[in-house]
């Protein structure tokens, strides 16, 4: 976990933050969130750089960042909903274009 | 200095007509992507077929991140291939990206082919206002962000899950087969400008006659693409093939012979 938390800090050089509420956001929140990605894209390597764009992001963009413990959970569950969706069309995008490489029938 | 383009772009020429049929391949692939549908023109056109600069057996050592930053440059690649082989009235076809490059190309100089055909084309990806292109900026954004990661490696992982509800096991084999033909680092400029041109303004200027073939599933081109195109493309034919995916020439090759020898 703590190489992940290097990696989020990492990709947020610059940004105003507390490194050590970095890491409590992301002990706090990251194991519910990672479940629900990693049930959807069932992928561990996969589900993890999600995460990770999450937390950069809930970092980033201050408007991720809420008072309350309610809207801070649910505004980071529906970014990483929208995050694991749109990282699947992306998936599926690559796919459709670069199969038809392969030597027989595409989706 | 422009190198032996046809070495550029590792060139190969069949056939047996006089008329040249040009063929360019889409994003993630190279000329082999054609091999099911170009023995059907073998006896009547000379076949051109070619790679991207950063594609298949292309010369890498010729890409220039400047140059290649819009599809101007590889239109400009098409047009010193044609010049290099005296290309007169040809027929150009073009799959998903290379729609809009061969648009390109024969808006620049009219006279180099006759009739252009697009197999899943789109002038642009990005829903904007009414216009549907089927992606949002967070889609692309995350596109990009997968490029920067293992895609490839996570593409041929994902591939059996994302299709489960496609049992057919041959297909399944196919997807643990893929493989990008694009240069990783090329891939990713080629993503942007693959997905980020807009070449809608550009429609209504195509000086040929040109068919759009696509399929009725294609998370690429959403129908509406095709519709759009039709109105804004004068002298344009519209043919849906019944089948699924971006990839008609290669999972329906005898709808897709037919669909153009019907439009030649």
């Amino acid at each position: 976990m703590q190489d992940l938390i290097n990696e989020i800090n990492e990709s947020a050089k610059g940004i105003k933050r507390d490194e050590a509420s970095v890491a409590a956001l992301y002990d706090r929140y990251a194991p519910a969130l990672y479940g629900r990605i990693l049930k959807v894209v069932k992928e561990k390597e996969i589900a993890e750089k999600i995460l990770q764009r999450v937390f950069i992001n809930a970092v980033v963009d201050k408007n991720v960042k809420q008072s309350s413990h309610l809207t801070l959970f649910t505004s980071l569950l529906n970014h990483s909903r929208k995050k694991t969706y749109s990282t699947l069309k992306a998936i599926r995008m690559i796919e459709a274009c670069c199969s038809s490489q392969s030597k027989g029938v595409v989706g | 200095m422009v190198k032996n383009v046809l070495l550029r772009n590792n060139v190969t020429i069949t056939g047996k007509g006089d008329t040249v049929m040009l063929f360019a391949h889409g994003f993630g692939c190279d000329q082999n992507v054609w091999r099911r549908i170009t023995s059907a023109f073998a006896d009547d056109y000379k076949l051109v077929l070619l790679d991207y600069v950063g594609a298949g057996k292309s010369d890498i050592s010729a890409y220039d991140k400047t140059k290649y930053s819009t599809l101007d440059g590889y239109a400009t690649d098409i047009l010193e291939i044609c010049h290099r082989l005296n290309v007169k009235g040809g027929i150009f076809v073009g799959h998903s990206v290379s729609c809009m490059i061969g648009a390109l190309a024969a808006i620049k100089e009219p006279s180099v082919f006759k009739k252009l055909i697009f197999i899943g084309p789109s002038p642009y990806y990005l829903n904007d206002g009414e216009y549907v292109g089927g992606f949002e900026q967070e889609d692309m954004d995350s596109l990009f962000e997968v490029m920067e990661d293992d895609y490839i490696n996570w593409s041929k992982s994902m591939a059996p899950k994302i299709m489960g509800d496609r049992q057919e096991p041959e297909l399944k084999e196919e997807l643990t087969d893929y493989f990008c033909a694009l240069d990783p680092e090329i891939a990713k400029d080629f993503a942007r400008v693959t997905f980020l041109s807009d070449n809608r303004k550009d429609l209504p200027k195509i000086p040929v006659e040109s068919l759009t073939i696509q399929c009725t599933e294609d998370i690429i081109m959403p129908m509406e693409v095709g519709r759009y195109i039709k109105e804004n493309t004068p002298g344009n034919t519209l043919v849906i093939l019944n089948d699924t995916g971006h990839c008609p020439h290669m999972s329906a090759p005898e709808q897709t012979i037919a669909a153009i020898k019907s439009f030649l």
